[in-house]
Formats: C-alpha cells, sequence, structure tokens
C-alpha cells in the first residue's frame, strides 16, 4: 500500500499561500542595518564557516554554526553535513542520511551531543543514524574531527561528529527572545517551522523550542517521484540556574518524533520513532582563572522505534513472484544512559584536562513476520516472531587525560583514554553446525586504549604545518554483536552479529599545511589510516544460516578481517578576489582498500569458489569531489547572491569481493539569495540542482527488489525565512 | 630544526598505488547433480493429457517443485561423505530450469561411489517456518496451522475424472495431520506425521574425479508416485490432498523409489 499523501487541492495552496504571505511579508519591511545576522567567521570556506582557533588548527576539523544551517534548503543533518569536504552520506530514503566521514561509518565514528550525550538508535537498518535525532534548529554547531583526536567524550574510532545544542553560559541574562524559522521547499511542497523562546534573567533562563516538518515525496531530474515523505515534529527545554558567583546548571529535554518515513531502499519504512533526551549539566570555575574548571553532567536517551511494510504493496497484496502476503513489523527499544566527570587547570605551560565518563547501552527488539496464502481454497496465516535484540547491554567506562602546550611557535596537544567495556546479552539462539560455533552469546570484557597526539608548527608568519597521530580502538556495537538477521550493512544480506568480535584498532597520520597568504588561505590535510581487525559482513554459508528479510540472498556474520588501509585528502581555498566576495573552492579524495579480501563466486547462488583479492577497494567509499562557490555581499540593500558548484567524479575503484558497482559522476549547481530587510529578520531564497540533473551519489543505496540507485532529488525551489525578536 | 613534510608527503602518497590482485584459484574438484523428470521412461510433456497411471488415471503435469535433502554419498572404501557443506538442501523447479542443476558440493573425496541416498522434502529438525521468505522457494511453505515448514513436492496437473472431465489436482506432500473423528476441520487437529522420507536411488556406480565438476543425473520417474507400493487413484483422494493424510502417505511409501541416477 502506499502511503496516501494526496491532500487536498485547497488543503495544499492554503499552506503555501500562508508560507507565502511570511515570507512575502518580510520582502516589504524596512530594511535596516544588520549586524546580528553574520556570525563571527574569520575564514571562510566552501559552504560552511570555520571557526579558526588554534585547537582546530591543530586538529582536522570543520565546524558549521547554526547561523549555516538556518539559510539552506536541508532539513536533515546528514544531508547538511554532506556539503563537507570527505564528508558523504548513505541515502536510503528522502530523510536521516548516515553520515560518511573519509570512508569510515557507522560505529567508526562517534556522534554524540554537547558534552558526551550518546544516543543508540533503534532502527536495525538505520533508518535512524544519530543525526536523525536532532533538528538543525536545535543545533548551535556542529563539529566534525575527522580522525580518533577528539578522545574527551567517550572512544573516538576513526572520527567524531560533536553537535552542540546547549545553551552556554551566555544565555543568562538576556531577557525576552522568541525567533521563528519558517521555510518552504516547492520540490517536496515540504513545510517546516520552527519557534524557539527564551526567558533570561541574571540567575536563571528557561528556553523553550518545538517545530514541526511534513515533506513530501521528492522528484528526481527524470521527473520520477520517490515514495520519501515524512513528518517530524520536535520539542526542546533548557532550564539553567546560577549556583553562586561561579557556578551554573543546566537542565535540558530534546524530543524528537517521527512518523510514517518512507525508505525505499529498505523492505520497511519507520512507522514511528520517538525520541527522548534528559540531560543535565553542572559547571563551576576559578573566576579569577576561568581556565581552571570542574564539569559534571549526566543523561538519559531513549528511542522507540516502530516500522513495518503497510506501506508496500506486499502487506496488502499478493505481488508475483509471492504467492501469499508478507507483512513485517519490528519493534525496538533502545537507550543511553550515561555521565562524564572532568576537571581542567593550568600548569605551568600546560592545560590539562582529566575525567572519566560512562554510558550503559541496552536494546530490546522484535520482529514480527506473517505470510498470509490461499490454498486449496482456504486462507491460512503463518506468523512468526524473533527477536532482534534480547535485552542487550554495552556498559563502557573511560579515563582520559589531555595536554595542551603552547611555546613560542609551537603548539601540541596530547590525549589519552583508557576503556573497559562489558557487554552482554539475553540472546538464547546458539548457531552450530559440525562442530563449529557461529553464535553464542556470552558475557564479553574488553580493555581498549587509545592515544592521539597533534603538534604545530609555525614555518613562517604564513605557513604552518601540523602533524597528528593516533591510535585508537573500538569494540563491536549493538549491531556487530548481537543483531539477528536483518539487512544493515551495504549490501542485501541479512547480518548476524558476533558477540566474540574483536575491537577494531585505528592508526592514523594526519599532515596538515594551511598558507596564508594576505586575502587567501589555502588549507591541505593528508591522511592515512590503517585498520587492524577490520570489522566487516562475512558470507556464511546457507547450511548454516539462511535469511530472514524479503530479498536477502544470504546471510553475512560481522567479522573481522586483517587490515583496511584508508588514505586521502582534502584540501580548500579561500580568495577574497575583490572587495566584499569571496571565492571558495574545496576537494576531496579517499582511496581505500582491503589488504587481502575473500570474494565468493556464486552461481545461481550456489558457491562455485573462492578468489583471493589483494587491495580490494574498501565499499562505500565517496567519489573525488570538488565544490566551487562564489558570493557577493551587497552593502544596500543587504543582499547576498551565491552560487554553488559541486562536481563529484565517477567511482570506478570498486570492490570486486563485495559485487559493488560503479558509478557515474556529476556535476550540480545551486543559486541561493540571502537578503536582510531588517536587524531582525533574514531571508534566503533559492534553487538547488539547478538544471534539474538526474544523478545518484556512489553512496546511495538500490531500490529494494531492483539494481536501480535511489536518485536524488531533482530541481528545487526554497525560502527560509528567520524572525527574531 | 625544520621539519621534512616533502617525505611525509611521499609516505602518505605511497598507499594510493597499491594495485589490486587476483590470487590464482586453488585446484579443486566438486559434483553437480543434473536433474531429469521422466514419465514411463521418457522426457516429461507438461501440459499434455497423455499419460495413464496404473489406477488407470488420464492425467497430465503442469508442474513439479521439490526439495531434497541431507545428500550423503557412499565410497567404496566405505567412508561417508557429506558432500554439501555450503547449502545442503537443494529446490527443484521445472520452471526454473536454474535450479534444474545443484552443484552439491566441492573438494570431495575422488574415486568410486557404489551409492547416494539424500531426504526427500525436509526431516523435522530442518523443516522451519520462515526458513525461507524469498521466491521460488517461500512459495512452498506449508501453513501452520497443518504443520508448518515447507512443502517437500508439489506436483501440479489434471486428471480425467470418472465422468471425463479435467480436474485439477495439487499432489502435494508436508506435514500431515491426524484429525479427531478425522473431521479434516483444523481446530480438530491433535498431531502431526512428518512425511519426508530417505531415497536411495536405483543406479551406480559412479565416480568423483579429483579435479573438475563430475556430473550425475539424477532422475524422477513420476508415474512411480503414484504405483508401487500402493496404487494412487485421483478419483479416490480427489483434487487437494494437503489435510488427508492417508493419501499423502501413499505418497510418501511411493516415492521412494521414484528415482535414480545415472553417470
Amino acid at each position: 500500500m502506499m502511503r496516501d499523501r494526496t491532500k487536498s487541492y485547497f488543503g495544499n495552496s492554503k499552506r503555501i499561500i500562508r508560507g507565502l504571505i511570511a515570507i512575502t511579508a518580510a520582502f516589504f519591511m524596512p530594511t535596516a542595518d544588520v549586524v546580528a545576522q553574520q556570525k563571527d567567521s574569520i575564514v571562510q570556506l566552501p559552504v560552511f564557516e570555520l571557526t579558526d582557533t588554534s585547537v582546530y588548527r591543530r586538529m582536522p576539523v570543520s565546524v558549521i554554526n547554526a547561523g549555516s544551517l538556518e539559510q539552506i534548503r536541508e532539513v536533515d543533518l546528514g544531508e547538511i553535513l554532506r556539503r563537507q569536504p570527505n564528508v558523504s552520506g548513505i541515502r536510503r530514503g528522502g530523510y536521516a542520511l548516515d553520515p560518511v566521514v573519509r570512508g569510515f561509518r557507522y560505529s567508526q565514528i562517534s556522534v554524540f551531543l554537547d558534552e558526551g550525550i550518546h544516543i543508540e538508535g533503534g532502527c536495525p537498518n538505520r533508518m535512524d543514524p544519530v543525526l536523525a535525532h536532532i533538528e538543525p534548529e536545535q543545533v548551535n554547531s556542529l563539529e566534525i574531527v575527522k580522525g580518533p583526536y577528539l578522545l574527551q567524550y567517550g572512544p573516538a574510532p576513526s572520527a567524531s561528529i560533536h553537535i552542540k545544542t546547549r545553551p552556554d553560559q551566555s544565555a543568562f541574562n538576556r531577557g525576552f527572545h522568541a525567533t521563528s524559522h519558517t521555510g518552504f521547499d516547492a520540490g517536496r511542497n515540504g513545510l517546516k517551522q520552527h519557534i524557539s523562546l527564551l526567558f533570561s534573567a541574571e540567575k536563571a533562563f528557561l528556553s523553550l523550542g518545538g517545530g514541526i516538518k511534513d515533506y513530501d515525496n521528492y522528484t528526481d531530474g527524470n521527473g520520477k517521484e520517490w515514495n520519501s515523505s515524512f513528518t517530524k515534529k520536535d520539542i526542546s527545554a533548557d532550564a539553567g540556574f546560577k549556583t553562586g558567583k561561579s557556578g551554573f546548571l543546566i537542565l535540558s529535554y530534546r524530543g524528537s518524533f517521527g512518523r510514517d518515513i518512507l525508505f525505499p531502499a529498505l523492505p520497511m519504512d519507520e512507522k514511528k520513532g520517538n525520541t527522548n533526551i534528559f540531560s543535565g549539566y553542572f559547571e563551576r570555575y576559578n573566576p579569577a582563572n576561568p581556565e581552571k574548571r570542574l564539569t559534571l553532567s549526566a543523561y538519559h536517551s531513549k528511542v522507540y522505534h516502530v516500522m513495518d511494510n503497510s506501506f508496500r504493496p506486499q502487506y496488502n497484496e499478493v505481488v508475483p513472484p509471492y504467492n501469499g502476503i508478507m507483512q513485517a513489523t519490528a519493534i525496538a527499544d533502545a537507550s543511553s544512559t550515561g555521565g562524564r566527570f572532568s576537571i581542567s587547570y593550568p600548569f605551568k605551560n600546560l592545560n590539562m584536562l582529566h575525567g572519566i565518563d560512562t554510558r550503559i547501552t541496552t536494546k530490546d527488539g522484535t520482529r514480527d513476520m506473517r505470510m498470509i496464502m490461499i490454498m486449496d481454497g482456504q486462507e491460512y496465516t503463518s506468523e512468526k516472531k524473533i527477536n532482534l535484540w534480547r535485552d542487550a547491554l554495552i556498559f563502557n567506562t573511560g579515563l582520559f587525560t589531555s595536554a595542551v602546550l603552547k611555546k613560542g611557535k609551537t603548539e601540541a596537544f596530547l590525549a589519552a583514554r583508557i576503556d573497559l567495556n562489558h557487554a552482554e546479552s539475553g540472546d538464547t539462539l546458539i548457531v552450530a553446525k559440525e562442530g563449529n560455533l557461529w553464535y553464542k552469546s556470552t558475557p564479553v570484557n574488553q580493555l581498549l586504549f587509545s592515544i592521539s597526539g597533534n603538534i604545530t608548527y609555525r614555518l613562517t608568519k604564513k605557513t604552518t604545518i601540523g602533524v597528528g597521530l593516533a591510535r585508537s580502538q573500538r569494540t563491536g556495537d549493538m549491531q556487530e554483536r548481537y543483531i539477528k538477521f536483518l539487512a544493515t550493512g551495504f549490501d542485501r544480506y541479512d547480518y548476524l552479529g558476533n558477540p566474540q568480535i574483536k575491537p577494531e584498532t585505528n592508526h592514523q597520520a594526519d599532515l596538515m599545511l594551511t598558507y596564508r597568504p594576505g586575502k587567501a588561505q589555502l588549507l591541505v590535510n593528508l591522511f592515512i589510516s590503517r585498520i587492524d581487525n577490520y570489522i566487516t559482513g562475512i558470507l556464511l554459508p546457507p547450511n548454516v544460516a539462511r535469511p530472514l528479510s524479503q530479498g536477502a540472498p544470504g546471510v553475512k556474520q560481522f567479522g573481522n578481517i586483517d587490515a583496511a588501509v584508508f588514505t586521502g585528502l582534502e584540501a580548500s581555498l579561500s580568495w577574497i578576489p575583490f572587495k566584499n566576495s569571496n571565492i571558495g573552492v574545496s576537494g576531496a579524495y579517499t582511496f581505500a582498500y582491503f589488504t587481502k579480501a575473500e570474494k565468493i563466486i556464486l552461481e545461481n547462488n550456489q558457491l562455485a569458489g573462492t578468489e583471493i583479492i589483494k587491495n580490494d577497494p574498501v565499499p562505500e567509499i565517496p567519489a573525488l569531489d570538488a565544490t566551487m562557490i562564489f558570493s557577493y555581499k551587497f552593502r544596500k540593500p543587504r543582499l547576498k547572491p551565491q552560487l554553488t558548484v559541486r562536481a563529484v567524479a565517477a567511482q570506478n575503484h570498486v570492490s570486486i569481493s563485495y559485487y559493488e558497482e560503479k558509478s557515474p559522476g556529476y556535476v550540480i549547481t545551486d543559486l541561493a539569495l540571502i537578503y536582510y530587510p531588517h536587524k531582525l529578520v533574514s531571508l534566503s531564497a533559492g534553487v538547488s540542482n539547478l538544471f534539474d540533473i538526474a544523478y545518484y551519489d556512489h553512496l546511495n543505496r538500490r531500490l529494494l527488489g531492483s539494481n536501480e540507485k535511489l536518485y536524488e532529488p531533482g530541481r528545487s525551489f526554497y525560502i527560509n525565512l528567520k524572525i527574531k525578536i | 630544526m625544520r621539519p621534512n613534510y616533502k617525505l611525509l608527503v611521499l609516505l602518505l602518497a605511497i598507499p594510493m598505488i597499491a594495485c589490486t590482485e587476483k590470487d590464482p584459484p586453488a585446484s579443486e574438484n566438486g559434483l553437480k547433480i543434473v536433474f531429469n523428470h521422466q514419465v514411463d521412461n521418457e522426457p516429461l510433456i507438461t501440459d499434455q493429457m497423455i499419460y495413464e497411471n496404473a489406477a488407470g488415471n488420464h492425467y497430465e503435469v503442469t508442474e513439479i517443485m521439490y526439495f531434497i535433502s541431507d545428500l550423503t554419498l557412499y565410497h567404496s572404501d566405505g567412508s561417508v561423505i557429506r558432500p554439501s557443506d555450503w547449502e545442503d538442501i537443494h529446490y527443484t523447479d521445472t520452471n526454473i530450469p536454474e535450479t534444474l542443476e545443484w552443484l552439491a558440493g566441492k573438494n570431495i573425496p575422488a574415486g568410486q561411489y557404489d551409492s547416494l541416498t539424500f531426504t526427500f522434502g525436509l526431516s523435522e529438525e530442518r523443516n522451519e517456518s520462515f526458513m525461507y521468505v524469498n521466491p521460488p522457494e517461500v512459495n512452498m511453505v506449508w501453513p501452520e496451522v497443518l504443520g508448518g515448514g515447507y512443502h517437500y513436492l508439489m506436483l501440479n496437473g489434471w486428471w480425467e475424472d470418472l465422468q471425463g472431465v479435467r480436474q485439477p489436482y495439487n499432489f502435494h506432500l508436508g506435514i500431515g495431520q491426524i484429525y479427531e473423528n478425522n473431521s479434516g476441520l483444523v481446530p480438530d487437529i491433535t498431531g502431526f506425521v512428518h512425511n519426508y522420507f530417505t531415497v536411495n536411488p536405483n543406479g551406480g556406480p559412479f565416480y568423483i574425479a579429483a579435479e573438475g565438476i563430475s556430473e550425475l543425473t539424477l532422475t524422477m520417474h513420476i508415474e512411480s508416485w503414484f504405483e508401487t507400493p500402493f496404487i494412487y487413484d485421483h478419483n479416490q483422494w480427489g483434487g487437494a490432498i494437503m489435510q488427508i493424510q492417508d493419501a499423502m502417505y501413499i505418497g510418501s511409501m511411493n516415492g521412494r523409489d521414484a528415482f535414480s541416477i545415472k553417470q
């Protein structure tokens, strides 16, 4: 059954008209000098702003500020991040792109909020990666650290995405503020509205926010409509209290509620996704020496996820080649609870930080399958319930320490952490065959050790060189340890967890060069990473395990393979050719391969042989891409047109052992106009995919049941309005 | 000291020139079973009312689908080989030519084999519901209330009844049911009967070479389902037998000599 997104002509029109009236009204507001809307960026990189502090010079990091998020068409943080150099996303539908940083994905990327708030997504198909639980309007800034360098907020395997949502100390003593964000995306008939309020006094503040997004299916450049609609609501609240002259406490709540989110590349769609995050943060500092501080935080995040195939034809009718009605529902409950304590203080030339953090992740879920068939004139229903997870638990506790040194032309940063990781599950499933034990859940304890160091040296006034070295470990996550027979990976295979999986170890080196000749800035970052005990899926013989998901050709079990090597570079140039103008160019490339991989040769789904491939490309590595942005700021009226061209090369470096297919390149052009008619109002409008190019990214998944890749949206006009009082 | 960053760049660039290579596959042998279907020792011709069974029923065959499992080979040196280390259940479907060949195993001890056996259908411990979720195997599902799991056999066609009217028959084997008072009503089911059986086909010996794929033809003699040791009469049992254990019992007994092998 297709989702009935049909709305009456008048229903649609009213919504569009309401949006247009609000937006048009803003255009006619008196133009005034605008100061507040433009963030204090120092360097403007392509698309987003980089806050160029010494901290970020030492690490390969990108920072996206809230100001940038308000002006774009995209409403999904995963899609927004994809604009960053060497950050890509796996598209399974119209929402919730799963980020890929330098070819690393899933649990290789540590995604967390504020002081280490972690969210365990509920969906085994990754319909709800961590970023999907947070709305862009709730975000103050995003930091993407491309490497295992950020060790102070939990294990950081190969990259970190730090989402800052909590108001900081500046929220006190600001009086009353209200902010409204309204947006309309014509390509999807999508409307978004978000309102936030701040009541602030000297010793306390209260911040409330809430929003809604309702988006229909999108259409690609060929005119094909993809079942990709979604509805989301969010709510947030923060209450802050001063505790004496040198301390404060903030209690926060974030809620995100998704309904009927369609994923044409997956066997099911999300019917319901409820996320509730409760957290508290306490900070005490020395007024005379603010670098001397103590922080204490705690959180509890809970995700309830329901998915089924009720929007698919086979839920209600017999779809050949099946001869029965096939219905499936999966429900998952996940939670993450944790806390963090840290102290920081200056010591001689060093700034020291020490702390401890802990996290308890739990997951439980079931799948219900029904098959309704007519045989000999009678209707029969067969039903089976299985556990996806059963009382699975991962308990991680870590000690961390770091030191920052600034001396002359040199800045250095050293961090280390040690983690004790305990995992267990209430599973009773045992998969054994002829003396080989493939799956049996027994409690596992693992000790992880991670260390990272960065050093930068100013060669000349214009040139800085930096080197980063790191070693970081991660254990298997909930999927990799305990998932049972669901398609979770890059391919269509069902996956089986491996409770005894070994930790994956990343050894990484970065070389960073910065050159600033006058009105330009050039950044180059080369990296190499070797992952030992790389965690990936290994095909099981059908006589050991058979798939339970429709369309899955077999079962793969998570396991470790010897090693994978990732290497590549990011480069960006920002240049001011003449006053008020800016040209930004960036490019990125990752080259990754398994040192040795086994290719299973199947003929008619029967094992015909195996082949060892040396230096086989790792699957799902983004292709070489480059982005160019040109913008110009007019003073009167306050207007900033911006042209963006993004070119992505064909990806021909594909995995042989995974039967990965090549992808063609594409060039996309976006046009945007940002207008500040009043100091309280900003308006951004534009057209994305100006030439209505039909294209798909290499990481886009295939439409379920076909070899057709999920295409990206075609041309789309959009408009965003922000009013802040 | 000025760092030698040219050297660092070079070191970082070296891995980018790694070339993909394939190791040559090791030599190995294997056994391929080719499925053949005959009536009265002639290749099956479907959808033509040209056959007559031992009960005197004129009949035609539309399609045949079945599972065999637990293939076991008996080497002349006395060893017993289970060759199917990858897939030990095979689905055969006369509508799908790819299923008429089964690469039953690889790296099998070479030499002469006296015989083989297999389970027709699925043994009790292997016949799990929802074991298959994809076509074509999923379409062999056996209703949960009638015992669950999968059909062992679907032999579908038509026969002429006593009035000369062309009637459909579904000669299906699977888990049988025992009904209180032989009512045939689902609520009256008191037990189940697993009707799978072991087949030791006529023919042999056969040989498996040390290298390359050795082929063996497994022939189903369709007329045998309706004779020896019991005469099966469509007019007696009707078109649908999945809730008639007595009819499925006859099928499970008759099927034991319905196969032969030839190399």
